[in-house]
């Protein structure tokens, strides 16, 4: 999903809207709020991997664009820009907090018990959801950001590179890190 | 380079391969098991990744950003306030300590003394020039005094015998009843 495609999938935020919500209209605020609120959602939860946590990242990063809406610069892309803050915040969370591995193996325990009343197919996705959990939660948070941004979010490494502050070079070195990791952690979880 | 070593740069890149380059692969990956795992596991985990569905926030969401916007503004307000003070207190502090240091320099001293004589005197002329003009008020403020006490105690008799009345007409009637 390019920035292209995402801003269309999303609720039709006109630029007059986003130009409200500038000067300081919360009700024009709100609505880029509810059109956004699931790709930032998405973001924390697939950084964090924690219902709460990614609830309080994602309420954070609409109160941080809210407070700095003065800084975005119109020419760009409003998704890249509040994505980018979205990612920021939750690289510096995932930094306060190191994830223990042990808790993955617990929480393994959690979503499938024994005998498992739910059925096959819901058991296969929750299996799907720790897979790539215990994928995610292994890498680096920036490799981890510029991962869910690409092969997610379809962003080229420039974006990338605007969304994390970092080089194009950097962007193609960790992913090519990242991927490798990934290659490794596939054939454990498997 | 070995090919080892290219096929395995070849699929961590993600490059687009030459049509030779794909034929190379594809014949390496053929033989060389190791590289074949390589891109089998990264076909599987990116796979995975990419077939993931969205996570969506627990309903309400814009409701509860409504509600955390508006105590958050509040926060904000009040912290800028504090800060406000902060700063003018920080300001007159630093205003008030380089003019003590000014005025209080051995050079300053003796101008300073006899500014402060000259500034005590001007008040207490101001404090006299007020006394004089108050005087001349003395007698109708006097009056308008007594006045509003006479007035005021009028007042609480009339209300302390208008409640009493009150209360004795409505035990009659509860007595009556």
């Amino acid at each position: 999903m390019s920035v292209e495609k995402l801003e269309r999938t999303l609720i039709d935020i006109s630029p007059e809207v986003i130009e409200q919500a500038k000067s300081g209209d919360a009700d024009a605020f709100a609505l880029i709020v509810e059109a956004y609120q699931n790709p930032v959602y998405n973001l924390c939860y697939r950084m964090l991997y924690n219902e709460g946590e990614a609830e309080d990242a994602a309420q954070e990063t609409f109160w941080k664009a809210w407070s700095n809406f003065i800084k975005y610069d119109s020419n760009r892309s409003f998704s890249t820009w509040i994505l980018s803050i979205a990612a920021h915040y939750c690289i510096d969370q995932q930094r306060k907090r190191r994830v223990p591995e042990t808790e993955i193996d617990e929480s393994m325990e959690e979503i499938i018990p024994e005998k498992s009343p739910l059925p096959e197919i819901e058991v296969s996705r929750k299996e799907d959801e720790l897979r790539l959990k215990r994928l995610l939660s292994n890498l680096n948070e920036i490799d981890r950001a510029a991962v869910i941004f690409r092969y997610w979010y379809d962003f080229s490494d420039h974006e990338i590179a605007e969304n994390l502050s970092i080089s194009e070079s950097a962007v193609k070195s960790r992913l090519f890190r990242a991927r490798k990791e990934l290659a490794l952690l596939w054939n454990e979880c498997k | 380079m070995n090919t080892h070593e290219m096929v395995e740069k070849w699929i961590l890149d993600e490059t687009a391969l030459s049509p030779e380059e794909s034929l190379q692969m594809k014949e390496h990956l053929a033989e060389c098991h190791r590289c074949y795992c390589l891109y089998q596991n990264l076909k599987g985990s990116l796979t995975c990744i990419k077939q993931a569905p969205e996570k969506k926030p627990a309903p309400g969401f814009s409701v509860r950003w409504q509600q955390q916007m508006i105590l958050r503004t509040k926060e904000k307000e009040k912290t800028d306030l504090i800060h406000r003070i902060l700063k003018v207190s920080a300001l007159i502090s630093v205003l008030s300590i380089s003019s003590c240091l000014v005025f209080f320099l051995p050079g300053n001293l003796i101008k300073t003394a006899l500014y402060i004589s000259d500034l005590l005197k001007f008040i207490s002329v101001q404090i006299h020039q007020l006394g004089t003009i108050l005087s001349v008020f003395k007698i109708p403020l006097l009056f308008i005094g007594i006045g509003s006490i006479l007035l005021l105690f009028i007042y609480i008799i009339v209300a302390t015998l208008s409640t009493l009345t009150i209360k004795r007409i409505r035990k009659g009637a509860d007595s009556h009843e």
